[in-house]
């Protein structure tokens, strides 16, 4: 079992999942590893699970620790999380998803401090725009210029005030916008697929535990 | 013909191009007789520039690895971030820099954290790694909270680098124009990238990103498979443009060969 715990297990276990799932979606294989294939992608689903349960586990451990400790003088947020922590799961476990205490916990406290936490951005907002739309060079002068004309040509009142707006908004995000847009998915296409080989030669190894 | 029936009808092309693009690779790494060189990326040289004014001046750096799918699509772009979140987290247990990292998952956390705390064990510094600087703020708590922990703990840097969506780039917005933090940011997201080219001082852009590992720890088998997989992009170009213009013609031969 010390194989499992060294850097090698993972690097082999996923060298293995990701050649079996390649090869099933490249070649007409016989139909076996095809079956493995598939049923290597939803084990996903399942991993998904794990690595959730995981979390809140590590979660549970790191804020248990906080509130022992009385660390500092965040241990109260530590405990008002476990707590909340604790609620949702019990009340989804007993209620389910669907269920009508869980649907409250999730509109009257979750979704309202969500939005709160966000209206509190918009001041942040203001200020940026403010600041990125002052055009203090020439590529931020270019910058200025191009979004006034897509701002405009999404608000409604603009095309009665002159139909260029529309005409030139659409062509600087359609033409303008669109090459390089693509030029950047080309290349983060063959980065994903260079990072792919690297995983899968077990040169990167940098994700997993410092890679060492 | 025979071969071709192996390959799935309309991937063949794809599969060529992938076990070109691993020949290329491992060749380059055979054969390369010296590192081969690499353009400068400023946002990654400003790593050590974060680290070391952290050490100098004893506060912390803050860094996050975005939004991750740990499990699903964007998970290269999570893979990424980590490998920049090693790299950070060696510089700081090596040179006594403090580090805070945050979690948008609190699967992403237990990795993280596990990343960091290697490292200082690597260093024989493990007294010096503090489970509590790790924090982790779900939903739309991510970007406040970053905020709010760059803010208490006075961090010296704000390096983000991953998979961003929605409002994420929200976490640099105090910081940008302002000088006193330092921030990196990087994403293959590209209704991503405009925020973060506006808001932060180092950009990490697209394939940058995939870069990264092999730029930071200037590894020769890393930077040989970078080589090669540059050549294979500028075949990529000239495939992309001599198809546009022969297409334009009515040639569609290269189109063709695309969808076998």
């Amino acid at each position: 079992m010390s194989f499992l715990k060294k850097i090698e297990g993972p690097l082999a276990f996923c060298s293995i999942t990701m050649t079996i799932i390649l090869v099933s979606y490249f070649f007409n294989v016989p139909t076996i590893i095809t079956e493995i294939g598939s049923t290597l992608q939803q084990w996903t689903v399942v991993i998904a699970a794990f690595a959730t349960f995981l979390g809140v586990a590590g979660l549970a451990i790191t804020h248990i620790k906080r509130v022992r400790r009385k660390h500092t003088s965040v241990w109260p947020f530590s405990l008002l999380t476990i707590t909340t922590m604790a609620v949702v799961i019990i009340v989804g476990i007993i209620d389910k998803s669907s269920g009508q205490n869980y649907q409250w916990l999730f509109t009257n406290l979750y979704q309202p401090l969500g939005t709160c936490a966000i209206a509190i951005m918009a001041f942040y907002y203001l200020e940026i725009s403010y600041r990125a739309f002052r055009a203090r060079s020439f590529e931020a002068g270019c910058f200025t210029f191009g979004v006034i004309f897509v701002a405009f040509r999404n608000a409604p009142i603009a095309g009665y005030l002159w139909k260029g707006f529309d005409d030139i908004g659409t062509w600087i995000q359609m033409v303008l916008s669109m090459g390089p847009s693509r030029g950047i998915h080309l290349v983060i296409g063959v980065g994903m697929v260079l990072l792919l080989i690297r995983t899968l030669t077990w040169i990167d190894r940098g994700h997993l535990r410092g890679g060492g | 013909m025979e071969i071709m029936n192996i390959i799935i009808t309309g991937r063949v092309t794809q599969v060529i191009l992938l076990i070109l693009f691993c020949i290329i690779a491992v060749y380059f790494t055979k054969t390369l007789p010296k590192t081969p060189g690499i353009r400068r990326v400023p946002a990654l040289d400003a790593i050590d520039e974060c680290v070391g004014r952290a050490t100098e001046m004893g506060r912390p750096i803050h860094i996050s690895s975005g939004n991750p799918n740990v499990i699903g699509s964007g998970d290269t772009q999570t893979m990424a971030g980590l490998s920049v979140l090693n790299y950070v987290a060696d510089l700081c247990a090596s040179r006594d820099a403090r580090i805070i990292d945050t979690s948008y998952k609190a699967e992403q956390q237990v990795m993280q954290q596990d990343i960091i705390k290697s490292a200082f064990t690597k260093h024989g510094k493990l007294e010096n790694y503090n489970p509590n600087d790790s924090y982790f703020f779900s939903g739309t708590a991510y970007a406040p909270g970053i905020i709010g922990v760059i803010e208490d703990e006075r961090c010296v840097a704000n390096i983000i680098i991953g998979n961003f969506h929605g409002n994420f780039a929200l976490a640099f917005m105090p910081y940008a124009f302002r000088g006193d933090v330092i921030q990196i940011g990087g994403t293959s997201n590209v209704t991503n990238l405009p925020h973060m080219a506006a808001l932060v001082d180092y950009l990490v852009i697209a394939e940058e990103m995939f870069a990264m590992d092999a730029y930071l720890t200037k590894d020769k088998n890393k930077l040989s498979v970078l080589y090669g997989a540059e050549i294979i992009k500028y075949g990529i170009l000239a495939w992309i443009s001599i198809g546009a213009f022969s297409y334009a013609f009515g040639l569609k031969i290269l189109a063709d060969i695309i969808h076998m």
